[in-house]
This record gives C-alpha cells, structure tokens and sequence, in this order.
C-alpha cells in the first residue's frame, strides 16, 4: 500500500531523490520517502511539505485513513474513560479534514486526542487499535501538533523564541528558523514589529494562543490536535481566531482535531462531527457537514446553520440528561 | 442595610486585620523601631563605667561602637571580608555545579533520586556543626580547603533538593507541548524544564548564601590567622585594645549588612535576567 505513495514523486519538479535535509522547509521534496515504509520514515513526507501548500494530486488507489480508531478502550483502574470508541478519518490529500468532537463533559474527548498525540497516561490504549496512517503510534511527535486549551507559552522565550521551538529542537539553523517564525507571526495575525520580542507574560489570553498555534502549525504537522483551543477567549476573539484558524487550514491542508463545547464552533468549523456519549465515553454519531465558506459570523446567521445546530443540542442534551453526567 | 453604597466607607486599615497602612507610613514606623532600640541602648549604656546600667564590657555605648568603624577598617577590615566572600562564593558555586546537575539529573530521571535519596537525608539531618570535627581531619593540612569543603558540604544537599523540588513543579503540560513539538527528551530537560525553572533554583542559591555565611563563621574560628570575617569577630574580642568590645559590636554590623547586601544583589540580578517573574 506504502508504494502507492510513489506514484506523485514523478509529479514533483526534477530533483533527484536527495535523502538529506527534510528540515529545510523552502524545499518541498518528492513526497514520501517511499522505499521505505519503516517508522521514520512516516514522519518524513510531513516535513517535506513545509512551505507551500499542497498542490501536488495524490490518488492512490487505495488511500490509507489518516486516523484509525478500532474498538479502542481506556481504562484506569475501574473507571472506563472510553469503550470501543471506533471512526476512521479518511485521507483528503490537497484538503485535509476538518473533525470536531463534541460531547457531554467527562465523556473522554480528551481521551482520544491524547491517544493520538502519544500522550501518557492515556496512551497506550487498554484495548483496540490506533493507527495514524496505518501505523501504530509510539509516542508523541511533531507529525501530530496539539494546542492545548490553557496557553502554554513557554514564559522564559519571547514570542519569536516560542514560535521557533519545534524547528531548534530540529537543528534548524537560528537565521533560518527565526526568518520562517516571523513569516508565522504575522500568519496568525501578530505583528512581527511589536510582538515578536515581547514575552508571553506581556500578551493578551488571545494573542498567547496565536502563538502556541503558530509554534504548532510551523512544523507542519500532518495533523492538529487541538483541546478546547478557544475555551478560554472571550467572544469577539474568540470569532477571529476561528476565521484565522480556517484559513490556515486551507491553507496548509492539515487534519484537524478540535475538541469543543461549543456547537456553533464545531458546525462552523468541521466538516465531520463526532458525537460522544459519555461514561463510558463512546461514539454517538458522526456527522458529515459541508465545509465551511463564509466569515464565522455570517456562517452563523444562516438558517441552515441554526437547524444543524439545534439538531446537534437536542440530541446532546437528551444524553446528559440520561446519563446524568455534565457539570 | 438598604443604605447607598456610596455613603459605605472601607474601615481604616487600623481597624481591618491584614490591612496595610500606607508606604509612607510603614518605612515611618519601621524607622522610629530603629530610633526606639537605639535610644534605648543609649539608655542603657551612658553615664561613666561604673554608673551605666550594663557595664561597657558587655554592651558599650552606640557612639563608641560606629566610632570604632575607623578602627576596624585601619585593621584590614576590607581584606577580611574578601576572605570570607572568597570562601562563601567557592563553597556556594562549587555546591551549585554539583547540586544543581544532580537535582536536575534527579527530577528528570528518578532513578538517580532513588539513589540520592538516603545521602540526602543524611546530610539534610545531620547538624553540620557535628561533622566540623571531621572535616578538619580530613582536609587538614590546608586550612583554606577546611573551610570551602566545609561550606560545599554544608549546602550540597539543600541546593540538590531545591533544584529537585524546582524542576519537578514545573507543570507537566510544558513537557507534553515539548514533546508533541518534537522535542528530545535531553532537549526538554535544556530547553524546557532546566531554563523554566532557573529563576526559581536561584532562588534557592540565594537562600544558601545566608545558611553558608551562618557557617564560615563558625569554620573561621578554627586557624584564626587565616582571616575572615569570623576570626576577625574571634581575635577582636580576645584582644587588649580599648574598644575590643565597640568593635565586636560594630562587626556584627558589617556581617549582617554584607549578608544583607550579598542577598539583594543576588535578586537584583535575578529580576533582571528573568523580568517575565513578576513574583521574585
């Protein structure tokens, strides 16, 4: 299956296989390294496409989803967070998905992302397969960004710093990374001017989480995992940043993951919704949804929109009050 | 019940516990303490010899006391005080390369903290005054090496446990965004946890500064013509000079502003290094 993947190589512009260099970004190389389907070599394509949106067309007979859940269970000691959780996303090359997981509290959305970052405690699964691009997953990676709800800047870099961190724990050289951090400065809307040496403690909740999204989506990563990204924002930001947000991910493509309490947020953004039911947490329904093409507020003013929405509430809050659970 | 808030006042801060009086107000009171404590030494202490209520042996007049500063300073006053820095600063630096290492080594790799744990709490209990006699055994011949050894022991263990204590509450959720950024396990413990909590293992140094000034005081004691600060305080007031006692005094003094100078420098460059600390 792995060599289908070879198929667009031959696509790219004439450059010979150079096995060297899948951090330097301006390049994008033939996409998959693809001789060798071992474990290191899964995280090279990502690299490589650093840059430039994808244009290059990948039809692959048989396109391997980018996350498998197969009968996935949780538990810790007696409780179950989730039981036989089972989706699979499937690869859209050139567009990316765009997946909102939405549910009563404590049904373990959280579970599930951070089964697909690596992320201990929860990770490893106590039961069922995850595979992120049929592979199993051994620990976290930079092929897998997450943004995390609570703006974890890391307070002693200044924001240039922050959004460079991924590319010098590569080995990027300093010219290099701090040129393509300062192009991401002003992709999530900062100023390079006035905000690149400042340090986090001297931005808003706002601009803080532009950052930890910019530091994320630097790297590239093939996908994002994002918990409560805006749970903390007020309103109006919260609006801009998920305007910001789309476009980024048109821009680059990437698949999404976007935990969310909020309906309006997961139907404005996402083009498959996964519903859980909680304790045990458990796939409910997934929905598919066109993507989104209008200004965030605009999108949700459309009746439509609003029908979706209702939908989605009714359902979600006959399973609280049947379970019992929320807060 | 139903009064307007606006006719509501606060109480003052005199009637509201925790309250604090204004700035002006608080360096004003801490100043007539100063004024208080000295007219009553003054109290205690004037008249001649005979007729003061302690004796001058004991307690000699305060403006004998900071008159004698002359004196002190003629007898190689400042050359003692290098003395005693010197040997605080190679004791305290020489603990914190070691200490700081292992405490970082420690949090990030538990086995190591298994390991260090019963050396640790031995030397955490032990009170240091009881291992001098030791010390002197094994480094002697060297009175200088006496003394810093005696010092890097003294504080090894507290700075291993601060800087254990430092890096292992720095939250969790830096390392997680580290990893998912691709990070190294050796790159988050020098890029992540190492540099977040620096300000905080300083902290900590600081604090050992004042326990290893408490020590080499005590160590100074031992070969008196090897200077210092504590053999200084030793050979003055054994001495036959007429102020001995003035000059006993005033050192205490010198020692306490030297410890109180050494501890505002440290935090004044620890504000400056790491401004985004607001709580330092």
């Amino acid at each position: 299956m792995a060599t289908d993947d070879e198929a667009p190589a031959a696509e790219t512009p004439a450059k010979p296989e150079t096995p060297a260099k899948p951090e330097t970004p301006a390049k994008p190389e033939p996409e998959a390294a693809p001789a060798k389907p071992e474990p290191e070599a899964t995280r090279k394509p990502v690299t490589a496409q650093v840059g430039e949106p994808l244009l290059k067309p990948l039809a692959p007979a048989k396109p391997v989803p980018v996350v498998t859940f197969e009968k996935v269970t949780k538990s810790f000691g007696n409780f179950t967070a989730i039981k036989d959780v089972s989706f699979t996303i499937e690869d859209h090359p050139g567009r990316g998905e765009f997946v909102a997981i939405l549910g009563p509290s404590g049904c373990g959305k959280s579970t599930v992302i951070r089964l697909i970052a690596g992320l201990t405690p929860q990770f490893p699964a106590s039961g069922g397969k995850v595979l992120v691009d049929g592979k199993h997953i051994t620990g976290p990676g930079p092929d897998r960004g997450m943004v995390f709800q609570d703006y974890t800047s890391f307070d002693n870099r200044s924001v240039l710093d922050n959004i460079a961190f991924g590319l010098e724990c590569r080995g990027m050289a300093k010219d290099e990374r701090n040129e393509l951090a300062r192009k991401w400065i002003s992709k999530v809307g900062l100023s390079v001017d006035r905000d690149a040496d400042k340090y986090p403690h001297q931005l808003s909740g706002g601009m803080r989480q532009r950052v930890a999204i910019a530091r994320t989506l630097i790297l590239e990563p093939r996908i994002i995992l994002m918990d409560e990204p805006f749970g903390a924002l007020d309103p109006p930001t919260r609006s801009r940043m998920q305007e910001a947000m789309i476009k980024l991910w048109r821009e680059l493509s990437p698949t999404i993951f976007l935990i969310t309490h909020s309906i309006e947020e997961a139907v404005y953004l996402a083009d498959t919704i996964i519903i859980f039911s909680s304790s045990p947490g458990t796939v409910l329904e997934v929905m598919h949804l066109e993507p989104p093409y209008k200004p965030a507020l605009e999108a949700q003013r459309d009746p439509q929109f609003l029908d979706t929405v209702f939908g989605i509430r009714e359902t979600i809050e006959k399973l609280e009050s049947s379970t019992r659970a929320g807060d | 019940m139903t009064q307007p808030a606006a006719q509501q006042k606060p109480p003052p801060w005199w009637r509201t516990l925790r309250a604090d009086p204004p700035a002006h107000l608080r360096i004003a009171i801490g100043a007539a303490m100063v004024g208080v404590i000295v007219f009553v030494w003054w109290f205690l202490t004037r008249g001649e010899a005979t007729e003061a209520i302690i004796s001058p042996g004991r307690l000699p007049a305060p403006g004998g006391v900071f008159a004698s500063t002359g004196k002190l300073v003629e007898n190689d006053l400042e050359t003692h005080i290098w003395a005693t820095m010197k040997r605080i600063l190679t004791g305290v630096s020489i603990a914190a390369v070691v200490g700081v290492t292992m405490g970082v080594l420690a949090s990030s790799y538990r086995v190591i903290a298994a390991a260090m744990t019963p050396i640790v709490v031995f030397f955490r209990s032990i009170p240091m005054g009881a291992l001098f006699p030791l010390v002197l055994l094994f480094a002697a011949g060297n009175a200088e090496r006496q003394k810093t050894v005696f010092v890097v022991l003294a504080v090894i263990p507290f700075i291993f446990s601060d800087t254990f204590a430092s890096i292992s509450s720095v939250p969790q959720r830096y390392i997680e965004t580290a990893q998912t950024l691709g990070a190294s396990r050796q790159q988050i413990i020098r890029k992540v946890l190492f540099p977040i909590a620096l300000p905080d293992i300083i902290t900590g140094l600081r604090f050992q500064f004042g326990l290893a000034l408490g020590y080499i005081m005590l160590v100074e004691t031992n070969e008196l013509q090897q200077g210092g600060l504590g053999a200084l305080l030793w050979t003055t007031q054994r001495s036959y000079a007429v102020d001995s006692m003035e000059r006993v005094y005033m050192l205490l003094f010198v020692i306490t502003a030297l410890a109180f100078a050494l501890d505002h420098l440290i935090r004044f460059f620890q504000r400056g290094f790491f401004p985004y600390r607001s709580d330092l």
